[in-house]
């Protein structure tokens, strides 16, 4: 590049042109007429110790063979946010420099305070609101005879010598962009940026970590792939070759933006050590906001549709699709539930948007000089995202707590430890065992038994959910069930892969639990306990008793009993927790029972029961305060659950059969107590080797002091109570009305794997170092049966299938129709807890239901009220149980109804005894005049209506959406939303939420005990 | 006591209180579900009944008439829709369709109103024919009576198919004339196919004509026993149905004696049965033929309880072991320790819970027995419950023929009123005064001829009865026992032998 002297030369006058030409305002530079309303810049005479004709009108100083530099410093922040900006480049000795300040809508008008500080700048007003791209697009065929451009933050300070340092690279290099080196301004010892590195994916990675400490070990000049805008020197042609920044992005996306196309179009981009800037990162138009970081995804996939050649946007596009939507999973399962609506809120805008983008992109490829795979050789290689996630899990050493204060709380040193690599790693090896361990069910399939319902496509069950309109059985107008929109939602991230979208929500109780397991120890205990807890809640025989039994309802209870056990220890803010406000842990604690609500509101009842339990607890143990706010968090949280449960917990609680329908299907079989014990419910794998978990949680009782026997006998109570529950609805409560086993289970489970936590707490801190003596005995002897506890989960988990059917009724009796064929329903009678739905009663433990074609439907996990059709259907099969009728086929027919099913076994293909009732029923059928035996499985009954085509008209019905069904939709998503709000917030609250969580009080009491 | 003890020795003691939750429940009270074994009444739910009467005719059919009786003891019209289906013989060549008829030939369907309170009897106008009977609620009682030159009988028709029927006494000894049919009758949609085993002294087998007997769908069907099982007077036999459900009936004419016999099968074995009529000796012949269809042996006690008779010097019961697929033969005009001076009732309790069939056939030996009559034989398989209500069929053939109704008591401890209502042309009277039978007691009501008009009868009684009519023919050449029909709800399991012996042991 050849420095244009001549243009320079005649540089003031240009500028002075546009900015006369544009704004009409007096062309001086000089403040001849500042004192009347500072409409261009202000005057040194504006300054009181400074005499007006001490600095007479004079024109723009430039140099005379150095290359002109316009410098371009956009701001909105007013006039103290320019000065530090504009006193670095009055320190600039480059003699061919040119400042034009853009102000973007500053609060006060900042003419007089740059006139003060820099006599020569311009200054042009333009309208706020916008981006500092958009800014500083502002220049574009104004400014002529400029050789570079440079683009400044605000809040940037160059040192001496930085423009002459940049100017002088971008000859040397040839480059047409090129950035400082940023170092933070309060610590200037401490790097900030220095260029970034940039995957296929639009993903940028900073060369230099931030707070890396500077010594000089980057310290040469190198090609980057982008620099930011805090300081960026571009070459004036070419920037108006690009047209500018690209309007409407983000900060980083802007950068990205134009180096990319800078690059397409065959310039290079260095950074220049040797330029330094200090950066303060408060200027409120450069540097990206909260909302500007939730639009970066969004403006990487914009340019990666803009900047990439056809044949290399064909291969990397799928590949960005497939990550984001990993992210989207990952970042979900994490907890950063902001990400994720970023991640889809990218996907929304650039859908949006295309038309706008392919004519940028257009644009782009016309002035394309640079192959992409020559571009590609100067990106990062692999995904960008995914490695710095690494790097900073590896990289994140901060402290959780203050040394004084965790010692103050008598904390073992090792929680100090940070503990997410043990928890990258413990979840790495849970997920290897969840997966060989469900590798039958992934593969095949989850078989529909009991609640692990069958789903359908995406937008059936979102309209479903809507709509309020049952698919299933008779069709009514009725709540449905959450679960609908969650399974839609994964099929649509799973791009329709809705057998594995099925497989995953129905068992996603289980990694529920143990994430829920290992963060219920946070902070309290150390990182060795917390995999303890973690593991000895896998160790449990509860999720595969549920998955083995189809028991949905309860395998979510699991999923979320340890949540409710760590909020309800943390809201309670008894030691050793720190006494913060409940609301934000309440919320989240809402949040998790929104989720296990979706499922079956069975979850928010054994919630509540839990938060009685542990109340009851505290207050026995004189915690008064603690039980008090136990109490209020609970029922916070139970009413946040119920809330984003909507219109199901309305509808559940003015049904008559609510109570069957809260607790799903229940099995007859009475618990032992032997049983519960050792928490099983003797539907999976039964062996006494299932009592090492218990004996191991009772060693915090043995040998436990101080809040870790507190918490353990709090603990141990919760798992007493829920026995007791266990025995005493069998014993008393009438069948249908009870819940099951393993849901009254699940709490048990949870206290006791956290009891075992305390217990491996309470060996560091209580026995470890100690003469040798009966409680080292005692730890001896439960480190011995830990080891046996992973016994029955290794033999549950070499089944592939946790023990769960081969074959199901359902897939049975697939043949008697085609799918999809919907125009008949089927009648399904059997035992309740044997059917593959949801039933109705009709009489003692014999149920039945219907089904639109002979496959039951997801919403059925909610089953509708009873209506007057399916009452009338139940009034005729009990007639005809009494011996009364030997017509039925007749009246079902008119209901529509072409199969019955009789099922006496979950499993297809095994015949088993039947319960009284259900021989009853398959005499009563064999004796109807118009019903067909069909010979389809054996321990199956099918029968065919024989007397007339099944017609009914309601198999056609509105579609309409009931008001009352959507405002209850609505009412739960905002409630949904505000939860989310008050559990997550942005990043800023979330920066100031420990100092407004704290409780002054409790810190003030912390203070006492470190100063003590 | 430190907190660690008390946290200890809390938990311990609330491990212990759930220990005692976890007993076992304390035996649960047995409850007593009927099988359908017998016809019954549908229970008050039910909206309409169905009744199947299979046997359509005996012998070679000449000279036979086939009526149905509907009696109607409710205070509403009832609509009966009869549906006659033609049988076919099963083990002749079968040249025609299995389906004979039913709504598609317009004289195959009729339909009759029976009156509140009143009966009907419909002639059967299709030769050989099962007939269906629906009605349009539930109340009234269905049967059907055979009436041939030589004799006459009439049964309850059928309340529920079944996979299995049991015929205890069949006899094709053709020296005297004997013919036994058995009716397999399948109004279902659905074929079945049958094997009917024969169980005699020399043992039991399933002969190949009568193994895979396919009873096709809405058909019925008529095998001539005795061309399979030729010349034997007892023999028992069992219809197990391998696929559907049929309703199986035996009709036996042995002109030779002037008798006609109607069995229905019994589609499922009880352990306990208890009969209401009962007399042996002074010219009246009571055998019993207990019959046990279960692989294993059965051991059955028969206790005969004589009227009015002091719970303290009854009869020594009747230890009988009955091997399994046999049957074994209790003649009562053997025994001396049963009283022939006075009626008794009989019970009968598999005691190691195996179930069997009884079946009762009494005889008339000559003129001077106490029934009145000349001859004839009748039959009876029992009840297997007692209830407080009872309603049945009281339309005879002839107007001169005479009943009695035998009403038994199987209660241990509690006295039974007995009332007995006549329903006939609208009107419900009441017969006679009502009768008070002390536990184990029973009584026989003479009940007088039987009028021109059909009727029915109704007992209700204060504490559940067992209860048969006795009927006598016009001429006296024949007599049969009709069984009662009670609603499904009012069934009650008979009480065990042992709380008799308990109680007499009290007694004593």
């Amino acid at each position: 590049m050849q420095a244009d002297t001549g243009t320079a030369a005649s540089l003031g006058a240009d500028i002075r042109r546009w900015i006369g030409g544009v704004i009409g305002y007096d062309r001086r530079p000089a403040a001849a007429n500042a004192t009347a309303e500072f409409p261009l810049m202000p005057s040194r005479s504006t300054a009181p110790d400074h005499d007006e004709d001490a600095f007479p009108e004079r024109d723009v100083q430039v140099g005379v063979g150095l290359p002109a530099v316009v410098a371009i410093v956009a701001t909105s922040g007013g006039p103290d946010a320019v000065v530090g900006a504009l006193e670095g480049l009055a320190d600039q000795e480059y003699g061919n420099l040119t400042v034009v300040v853009m102000d973007a809508g500053s609060p006060d008008d900042p003419t007089r305070r740059i006139a003060a500080v820099m006599p020569d700048a311009f200054v042009r007003h333009v309208d706020g609101g916008r981006s500092f791209g958009a800014v500083c697009n502002e220049v574009l065929g104004t400014v002529e005879g400029a050789t570079f451009l440079l683009f400044c933050h605000d809040d940037l300070r160059l040192a001496p010598g930085a423009v002459h340092a940049m100017v002088t690279e971008a000859f040397r290099a040839n480059a047409g962009i090129v950035g400082a080196k940023i170092v933070r301004a309060e610590a200037p010892e401490l790097l900030d940026e220095m260029g970034f590195g940039v995957d296929a994916f639009g993903f940028a990675v900073p060369v230099v970590e931030a707070g890396e400490l500077d010594q000089a070990q980057h310290d040469a000049a190198r090609d980057v792939f982008m620099v930011s805008t805090a300081a960026m020197l571009v070459r004036a042609d070419l920037f108006a070759d690009l047209g500018g920044f690209s309007p409407a992005m983000s900060p980083l996306g802007e950068a990205l933006d134009l180096c990319w196309r800078a690059r397409v179009a065959g310039a290079h981009v260095a950074v220049m050590p040797a330029a330094v800037g200090h950066h303060d990162r408060t200027s409120t138009l450069g540097d990206p906001t909260d909302a500007d970081r939730r639009c970066e995804i969004r403006d990487q996939g914009r340019t990666v549709l803009v900047a990439y050649g056809a044949a290399h946007l064909v291969r990397v596009a799928p590949l960005a699709a497939l990550l984001s939507v990993l992210d989207l999973v990952v970042s979900t399962l994490s907890g950063h539930l902001g990400r994720s609506l970023d991640i889809v809120r990218a996907w929304w805008s650039n859908v949006l948007h295309l038309p706008t983008t392919l004519a940028t992109r257009r644009r782009t490829q016309r002035s394309r000089r640079s192959p992409d795979r020559d571009i590609r050789a100067a990106q990062l290689r692999g995904s960008g995202r995914i490695v710095t996630s690494y790097r900073s899990l590896r990289a994140s050493t901060g402290r959780r707590i203050p040394d004084a204060i965790a010692a103050a709380r008598g904390l073992p040193a090792s929680v100090q430890r940070e503990s997410t690599a043990m928890g990258v790693v413990l979840a790495v090896l849970l997920g290897i065992l969840f997966l060989v361990g469900s590798r039958g069910l992934i593969g095949g399939g989850v078989p529909v038994v009991r609640d692990f319902l069958p789903t359908s496509g995406a937008t059936d069950l979102l309209r479903e959910w809507w709509g309020g309109w049952r698919q299933g059985g008779f069709v009514t107008n009725s709540a449905t069930p959450n679960i609908l929109a969650v399974v839609a939602l994964c099929n649509a991230v799973l791009l329709g892969a809705a057998g594995l979208a099925r497989t995953a929500v129905l068992l996603c109780g289980l990694p529920l639990g143990a994430w829920g397991a290992w963060r219920a120890g946070r902070d309290v205990i150390s990182s060795r306990s917390r995999v303890a807890v973690t593991l000895a809640y896998v160790f449990v025989s509860v999720p595969y008793d549920a998955i083995a039994g189809g028991r949905w309802t309860t395998l979510i209870a699991y999923g979320t009993a340890p949540w409710v056990i760590g909020a309800l220890a943390r809201m309670s803010g008894v030691e050793p927790f720190p006494q913060r406000r409940i609301a934000r842990q309440a919320a989240t604690l809402g949040l998790v029972l929104a989720l296990g609500a979706t499922v079956g509101a069975a979850v928010l009842v054994m919630s509540a029961a839990m938060t009685l339990v542990v109340a009851a607890g505290l207050a026995l143990s004189r915690q008064l305060v603690g039980a008090r706010r136990v109490l209020r968090g609970g029922a916070v949280a139970v009413c946040i659950g119920a809330l984003c449960s909507l219109p199901t917990t309305i509808g559940l609680v003015g049904r008559s059969d609510r109570w069957s329908v809260l607790w799903a299907t229940t099995s007859a079989r009475r618990p032992q107590l032997a049983e519960l014990l050792r928490l099983s419910t003797g539907a999976g794998v039964d062996t006494v080797l299932w009592f090492a978990v218990p004996i191991v949680a009772a060693l915090v009782i043995v040998v436990g002091r101080g809040w870790r026997l507190r918490w353990g006998t709090i603990l141990w109570a919760v798992a007493v109570a829920s026995w007791a529950i266990a025995l005493v609805t069998y014993r008393w409560w009438p069948a249908g009305t009870r819940p099951d086993t393993g849901l009254v289970l699940a709490p048990a489970a949870a206290a006791l794997a956290v009891a075992v936590g305390l217990g491996m707490e309470s060996f560091g801190a209580d026995v470890r170092g100690g003469a040798f003596g009966w409680r080292q005995a005692a730890a001896s002897v439960v480190a011995l049966i830990a080891a046996v506890a992973v016994v029955p989960f290794i033999q549950v988990a070499a089944d592939g299938r946790w023990n769960m059917i081969d074959g199901d009724v359902v897939a049975a009796v697939q043949t008697l129709g085609h799918r999809g064929d919907t125009s008949y329903r089927t009648l399904w009678l059997g035992d309740s807890d044997a059917l593959p739905t949801r039933s109705e009663r009709i009489v003692g433990r014999l149920a039945f239901a219907v089904t639109r074609g002979v496959r039951p439907t997801l919403g059925s996990v909610y089953p509708a009220p009873p209506t007057r059709q399916s009452r009338h259907l139940s009034d005729e099969i009990r007639s005809a149980l009494d011996g009364g009728m030997a017509r039925l086929g007749e009246r079902l027919a008119a209901s529509g109804v072409r199969y019955v099913v009789v099922v006496t076994n979950v499993s297809a293909g095994e015949v088993v005894d039947p319960p009284p009732a259900v021989r009853a029923t398959r005499a009563m059928l064999i004796r109807q005049l118009d019903l067909q035996s069909l010979d389809v499985a054996p321990g199956i009954d099918v029968y065919q209506v024989t007397n007339g085509r099944a017609s009914d008209r309601s198999l056609v019905a509105s579609r309409s959406a009931g008001v009352g069904h959507v405002l209850g939709n609505l009412i739960s998503v905002i409630a949904l939303a505000a939860a989310l709000r008050t559990a997550f917030g942005t990043k800023a609250d979330r920066r100031g939420r420990h100092d407004e969580d704290a409780d002054p009080a409790e810190e003030d009491h912390e203070a006492e005990e470190v100063s003590g | 006591m430190s907190r660690r003890l008390l946290v200890i020795a809390l938990l311990a003691t609330a491990v212990a209180l759930l220990g005692m939750l976890d007993r076992p429940d304390a035996s649960p009270t047995a409850t007593f579900v009927t099988t359908g074994a017998r016809p019954e009444v549908p229970g008050p739910r039910a909206t309409s009944s169905t009744w199947y009467c299979a046997a359509g005719s005996a012998g070679s059919g000449v000279g036979v008439s086939h009526d149905v009786v509907v009696v109607n003891p409710t205070d509403r019209n009832t609509i009966a829709t009869l549906q006659f289906v033609a049988a076919r013989d099963a083990l002749a060549p079968d040249t025609s369709p299995d389906v004979t008829t039913t709504t598609s030939a317009g004289a195959a369907v009729q339909k009759v109103t029976v009156a509140a309170r009143s009966a009907l009897v419909v002639p059967v106008g299709v030769a050989r024919a099962s007939v269906l009977v629906e009605l349009d609620h539930v109340g009234p009682i269905v049967s059907h009576r055979l009436v041939a030159d030589s004799g006459f009988d009439e049964a309850l028709c059928a309340t529920n198919p079944g996979t299995e029927a049991h015929f205890p006494t069949a006899n094709t000894d053709t020296a005297k004339g004997a013919s036994s049919q058995l009716w397999l009758f399948n109004p279902f949609a659905a074929d079945a196919s049958v094997d009917v085993a024969v169980s005699s002294d020399e043992g039991v087998r399933t002969p190949t004509a009568l193994r895979g007997l396919v009873v096709a769908a809405r058909s019925a069907v008529v095998v001539e026993v005795g061309q399979v099982v030729q010349s034997r007077s007892q023999f028992a036999m069992s219809v197990r149905v391998r696929d559907g459900v049929v309703v199986a009936e035996q009709s036996q004419l042995e002109p030779g004696n002037g008798t006609l016999v109607l069995t229905p099968g019994v589609i499922q074995p009880s352990t306990r049965a208890a009969f209401a009529d009962g007399r042996s000796g002074g010219g009246v012949g009571e055998r019993y033929v207990i019959y046990n269809p279960g692989r294993d042996d059965a051991s059955v006690l028969v206790s005969v309880v004589p009227f009015d008779t002091d719970p303290q010097s009854l009869p020594e019961k009747f230890d009988l072991s009955v091997p399994a697929r046999r049957y074994a033969i209790l003649d009562l005009q053997d025994q001396r320790r049963v009283p022939v001076d006075r009626p008794h009732w009989v019970r009968l309790e598999s005691v190691n819970g195996e179930g069997v069939v009884v079946q009762r056939v009494a005889t008339i030996l000559d003129a001077g027995s106490p029934f009145g009559g000349k001859a004839g034989t009748a039959t009876s398989v029992g009840q297997p419950a007692m209830a407080r209500h009872w309603a049945l069929p009281w339309a005879d053939r002839a107007a001169e023929s005479t009943s009695v109704l035998a009403v038994a008591n199987p209660s241990t401890d509690t006295i039974a009123k007995v009332t007995v209502t006549r329903i006939v042309a609208g009107a419900a009277t009441r017969v006679g005064k009502s009768v008070e039978l002390a536990p184990g007691g029973g009584a026989d009501i003479d009940l007088g001829v039987a009028g021109d008009q059909p009727s029915g009868l109704r007992v209700d009684a204060t504490s559940p009865v067992v209860v048969e009519r006795r009927v006598l023919a016009a001429s006296g050449g024949d007599f049969a026992v009709i069984a009662a029909v009670a609603s499904h709800d009012d069934l009650v399991e008979l009480p065990s032998m042992s709380h008799t012996t308990s109680a007499e042991l009290e007694g004593s």
